[in-house]
């Protein structure tokens, strides 16, 4: 598996009812990447992810994850959603989220297996959540859900993580931390995350797409603190449907 | 209350009444804190409402055709469930508006009903006891068939409980876990079809929501699991219809509404009394 792709966008377009939202995607990334997910609000980071993830269909172009359909390789994947997204009055402990990260792959009814337990006490372990397995999911503070969501992509032991915004509502030295500790999950996996913030991230990841309708990727190694402006700078131009300011950023 | 506790020695309707509203409290506690988790009442509630169409078609056979093996519950068990499953295809595959096809369901099945009812021969004392239940009329038969769906439905839920934890906790994750989340949608709105069935019978199609959902919100204030949040609301639910039925017997009130303003008035004692408690600390 060594050097070939893990991820494989070719010529990927998908709106929604009509509205383009990616165009023209082509995007590949390799094993252990750690690539950064960049761009505006709006500008289809989630979408994108969504797309590795086979939730959403493209509505041309290809996507291919090991070489094969999202939908066939899932049990591969880690994911992390936004944990905006999640209802924060609902009735589950930490214990509860994270194994729910177990279901694909054990039995598809009755109670979850030793196995399971074993995994999901790992992985509360590697977060440092193990003391609080019990607690509910809604009394933690905004970094411990972050780190829940986190344990839960991993107790399936993905090869690939996916991870949309994963430091969102998180202070400064906890994302420290969270960076850190993906830089050594990152060994062996590949990892993708959006997050707005570039100028942060920028010292963890080893390349960066920069997502605003259509998708720029560069290595990290080419990026500069110039670069960044510049990219930030073009992304808000490219908002307003700009592909001239595109084609600039690519000679870039 | 007095009254009701010699009664019940030795009057097998009080007993049968009893059980039934035990029986249903288990399945309205499991289900229910799945509804008000998930965010479905108002689906729970078209489907409780449609529930009248097949009682009044079952009552119309059984009238005008002489099918006397047909009883109403048994209309009201393939009304809810068609309910459930027009629902439930329609907000997973259709670009209809939810909650516009979640009224429709509601009224229609309510218009049906009545015109089913209005066509049958002889006196309607039906359709105020289909609306508004009556808990002391059920008989032993109807005992037999609530206990099996009661059973059906505890059973099914507790073996995919994970399953639909993961679907109404977060939909997205499950489904790329690979848990067939369209499937575990529509089993849950069965099983909650099948819970209104069961509700109807104690306190009929108006009130169905607030036996689902008040139990479940009293509940909510002190489970941190979703399983707790279950346990607590059979026994919530129990208690209220236990309660409802002792108090409404001697004055001789109307159980279920009695039941209802006893679970609302729990319920708002709860939530002021844990939003003091909050206050209180911070």
């Amino acid at each position: 598996m060594t050097n070939s792709p893990v991820i494989t966008l070719d010529t990927v377009s998908f709106s929604y009812d009509g509205v383009p939202v990616l165009e023209d995607v082509s995007l590949t990334v390799n094993e252990r990447d750690f690539l950064s997910i960049v761009g505006p609000n709006a500008g289809g980071k989630t979408t994108l992810l969504k797309l590795i993830l086979g939730l959403l269909k493209p509505t041309k172009g290809t996507v291919r994850v090991f070489g094969q359909l999202p939908e066939k390789v899932r049990s591969q994947i880690g994911y992390m959603p936004q944990y905006a997204s999640l209802d924060p009055l609902f009735p589950v402990s930490v214990l509860d989220v994270v194994l729910m990260g177990r279901l694909g792959s054990g039995k598809s009814f009755g109670l979850y297996r030793a196995t399971d337990l074993d995994a999901a006490d790992e992985a509360l372990k590697k977060m440092e959540l193990y003391d609080v397995r019990h607690a509910a999911f809604s009394a933690l503070s905004g970094g411990q859900r972050q780190r829940v969501l986190i344990a839960r992509a991993l107790v399936s032991d993905p090869d690939l993580l996916l991870l949309d915004e994963p430091t969102a509502n998180v202070d400064a030295i906890i994302e420290t931390e969270l960076y850190e500790l993906l830089r050594q999950l990152n060994d062996h996996m590949t990892i993708v995350l959006v997050t707005h913030d570039l100028g942060f991230v920028s010292q963890y990841v080893k390349s960066v797409a920069c997502v605003s309708r259509r998708v720029v990727a560069h290595p990290t190694s080419e990026i500069t603190g110039e670069m960044i402006n510049e990219i930030y700078g073009c992304d808000m131009r490219m908002v307003r449907h700009d592909a001239i300011h595109h084609e600039e950023n690519t000679d870039g | 209350m007095a009254e009701f506790l010699t009664d019940v020695q030795t009057q097998w309707f009080l007993q049968c009444a009893l059980l039934t509203g035990i029986l249903a409290s288990i399945a309205c506690g499991i289900i229910g804190s799945y509804v008000v988790t998930r965010r479905i009442t108002y689906i729970a509630g078209a489907i409780a409402h449609s529930v009248l169409a097949g009682m009044g078609a079952a009552r119309y056979c059984e009238t005008v055709y002489q099918w006397t093996w047909l009883h109403p519950l048994h209309g009201a068990v393939v009304a809810a469930l068609i309910a459930a499953i027009v629902i439930g295809i329609i907000s997973l595959r259709a670009t209809e508006r939810e909650d516009t096809v979640i009224g429709a369901v509601w009224a229609i099945g309510m218009a049906v009903g009545i015109l089913f009812i209005h066509k049958t021969p002889g006196y309607n004392e039906n359709l105020m006891s289909y609306l508004f239940g009556n808990i002391l009329m059920v008989s032993s038969d109807d005992l037999w068939l609530i206990a099996g769906l009661d059973a059906l439905v505890v059973a099914v839920s507790l073996l995919f409980y994970n399953q639909l934890l993961a679907v109404c906790f977060d939909e997205e994750f499950a489904r790329v876990r690979g848990v067939k989340v369209e499937f575990y949608y529509l089993v849950l709105l069965c099983l909650t079809a099948l819970t209104v069935v069961l509700l109807v019978a104690v306190v009929g199609i108006v009130m169905v929501i607030a036996l689902l959902t008040l139990p479940v919100a009293v509940a909510g204030h002190f489970a941190r699991r979703l399983w707790h949040m279950m346990l607590l609301s059979v026994f919530f639910a129990i208690f209220f219809k236990t309660a409802g039925l002792t108090i409404s017997y001697g004055p001789n009130l109307p159980t279920g509404a009695t039941t209802i303003v006893l679970a609302g008035a729990l319920y708002l004692a709860v939530t002021f009394a844990s939003r003091f408690v909050r206050l209180r600390r911070s």
